[in-house]
């Protein structure tokens, strides 16, 4: 206990966005230090039942999705916002630690802040709480994710004054309605980016008769997916099997295709939203009809997410800045305002 | 000779404060657009937008929320949003902290000079605190043996009680602050001739007028007087060895403690036993020169 303080002392205290998609890490004083995606290439010697090792964490492991041999497997260990493979996550959380603090004398042992999204159970947090633990963490915070975010977008929490965050990550899509430093209202839907990934391929497969892969529908909905009609068209190249000629061939997609593809997940997110707001008491509502909400996470950088939002619920919709990083940024600052005020600031677990 | 320059920063200032909402406020103007079809189109209020096309930042909510709504207005009025935003963030400067860019990864080595020193640190301490250990351990192991005498004579004092406590040279030698410690306490009883007569031979006697011995309760005294070489162990019924040592002729030794005592004596010939005050006859233990018995056994 005492050695584990002491190697605390040579390692940074850290927040953890552990993403379904990214894991972001930030270090106090140095900003966000790492930024790659969920996932473990596992290596599975001497066939089924053999000895496993980790072959490759982070973007070296996704780019091994979809190309990998027998022997290895690419796994994203985190499935909804949530642990799907304990060991797995642990190994990779490991790494990440490692990473942050390269080449240091002694092994780490920060004090860890993690972001857990906010409809996730006992059991899942007590995962992930363990999980960070086993990875070496000295002590483990949890933090529900909109509330990180809303703090990682500069949103004044502290204030008797509602604000809204949505946060649209890879597995879930966060609502919350915050004051005075703690949620009053929130909810989590199982909807992200991997469901728009999913929409596309099922689009492409239907309309096309064409399979293509989970990385080349996230490529088609970074480039040109959108979530309202624009007054441009944008249009890409890709390459898929056919699924009646057996054989790759290339077309074109355009811009409102993806919206089109995009229709079921947008609406599984708006109808949230909805919900959220018949949720609110009156009063916070009316301080977020004067605001508005702000958009975080990966999903906010759909094209026209916003503009959908207005369109949809009549209200001022604001993309905060660097969405991608808001929620381990918040984390960052969170752990800051637990030495400035003690963790009872928020309602940290 | 002030003038040019006042104008100046005046000049500069008013471009700065000018440069988000009056400066979209200019454009709106001139593309023929009402205040309410703006807040319309941005889902605000009316004065919401009057607001930021007057610049007031105290009423005006925090940058990120004022930060979206100049980028839905300068989208609408087609105009770039950067120096709009950068106008803005001169002036609001609230948004500065946490709104971080990805940084690099610092990458430390074991070679930088932060784990080197502290390493260095924590084996000097480790090195001081060694030799720290090491010294006391020295100086208590050296101290040990003339606590040691003194703890034997205190011990043996009560003895002196009895008639007569020869002191040989070496004894006193010894335990000269055993002596010097002791002895003003028996000073009103004790007459010390020896300093006094001169000796024929090097052994001092130490006469006393107590009558009673000091013996303290459940002890004994064992005094042996060499008149030769001899060599003693003496252990009492707790088991600790007493004495054990090579005893010089012409030297005396008293010994306390809980009988009965296990004494073996060699050379016996050349030892006389005084037993609480009683001269004992060691002679039918003695077996080829080496004595073996109890002492107080009936006690």
């Amino acid at each position: 206990m005492v050695f584990k303080r002491f190697r605390g002392m040579f390692s940074n205290d850290l927040s953890i966005d552990l993403g379904t998609a990214n894991t972001l890490i930030y270090v106090r004083g140095q900003g966000i230090v790492l930024n790659e995606p969920s996932v473990v290439a596992v290596r599975q010697d001497r066939g089924p039942g053999g000895p496993k090792s980790i072959a490759a964490v982070g973007m070296e492991a996704k780019r091994m999705i979809g190309r990998t041999p027998g022997s290895i497997v690419a796994i994203r260990p985190l499935k909804d916002g949530v642990i799907a493979d304990f060991t797995v996550t642990e190994k990779m959380l490991q790494h990440f630690i490692r990473k942050v603090h390269e080449n240091r004398f002694f092994r780490p042992s920060p004090r860890v802040l993690i972001c857990v999204p906010c409809g996730s159970t006992q059991v899942e947090r007590r995962a992930i709480k363990e999980s960070a633990a086993g990875a070496g963490a000295r002590d483990v915070y949890l933090i529900e994710e909109p509330m990180a975010a809303a703090i990682g977008a500069g949103m004044p929490v502290g204030e008797a004054r509602g604000s809204m965050v949505l946060d649209i990550g890879g597995g879930t899509t966060e609502i919350a309605v915050l004051s005075l430093n703690g949620i009053v209202y929130s909810a989590s839907v199982r909807v992200g980016g991997d469901r728009m990934d999913e929409a596309i391929i099922n689009y492409v497969r239907r309309n096309y008769g064409t399979l293509i892969g989970e990385t080349t529908a996230e490529r088609i909905k970074h480039e040109i997916g959108s979530a309202f009609p624009g007054k441009e068209v944008h249009e890409i190249e890709v390459k898929g099997r056919n699924l009646s000629e057996g054989v790759p061939r290339s077309f074109t997609l355009n811009s409102n295709e993806i919206l089109e593809a995009l229709q079921e997940p947008l609406s599984g997110i708006v109808s949230a939203v909805r919900i959220a707001l018949e949720q609110t008491p009156p009063d916070l509502g009316s301080d977020i009809a004067e605001r508005g909400m702000v958009l975080t996470g990966g999903g906010a950088l759909l094209r026209g997410l916003d503009r959908l939002l207005m369109e949809e619920t009549g209200l001022p919709v604001i993309v905060a800045e660097d969405p991608l990083t808001c929620v381990a940024r918040g984390g960052g600052r969170a752990l800051e305002m637990i030495d400035e005020g003690g963790a009872e600031v928020f309602s940290l677990e | 000779m002030n003038r040019p320059v006042e104008q100046e920063s005046d000049m500069e200032q008013s471009a700065q404060s000018g440069a988000w909402g009056k400066r979209l406020a200019a454009i709106r103007e001139k593309n023929g657009v009402t205040v309410s079809a703006v807040a319309a189109e941005l889902r605000l209020e009316p004065k919401m937008v009057e607001l930021i096309e007057a610049e007031d930042l105290d009423q005006l909510p925090t940058a990120p929320f004022v930060k979206g709504y100049l980028r839905h207005y300068a989208r609408m009025m087609d105009v770039d949003v950067t120096p709009i935003l950068e106008a803005y963030g001169r002036v609001c400067g609230a948004d500065a902290p946490g709104l971080t860019k990805i940084n690099r990864l610092y990458e430390s080595t074991s070679k930088d000079a932060a784990p080197r020193s502290t390493t260095w640190i924590i084996v000097a301490v480790i090195v001081v605190s060694l030799a720290a250990w090491w010294w006391t351990q020295l100086i208590t192991f050296k101290n040990a043996p003339e606590e040691e005498a003194v703890v034997e004579l205190s011990e043996a004092v009560p003895a002196t009680a009895m008639d007569t406590v020869p002191v040989d040279n070496g004894a006193a030698v010894n335990g000269e602050a055993g002596v010097e410690l002791l002895l003003p306490q028996l000073q009103g009883s004790v007459e010390t001739p020896a300093a006094v007569s001169p000796a024929p031979e090097s052994v001092a006697v130490v006469k006393t007028e107590v009558a009673t011995p000091l013996v303290v309760a459940g002890t004994s005294t064992i005094t042996l007087k060499f008149t030769q070489e001899s060599w003693v162990d003496i252990a009492d019924a707790t088991g600790a060895r007493l004495f054990v040592d090579l005893a010089k002729s012409n030297s005396s030794q008293i010994v306390t403690g809980k009988p009965p005592f296990n004494v073996l004596l060699g050379n016996s010939e050349g030892v006389a036993i005084e037993y609480n005050g009683k001269p004992y006859d060691q002679r039918p233990h003695n077996s080829k020169g080496v004595s073996r018995f109890t002492l107080g056994a009936a006690d």
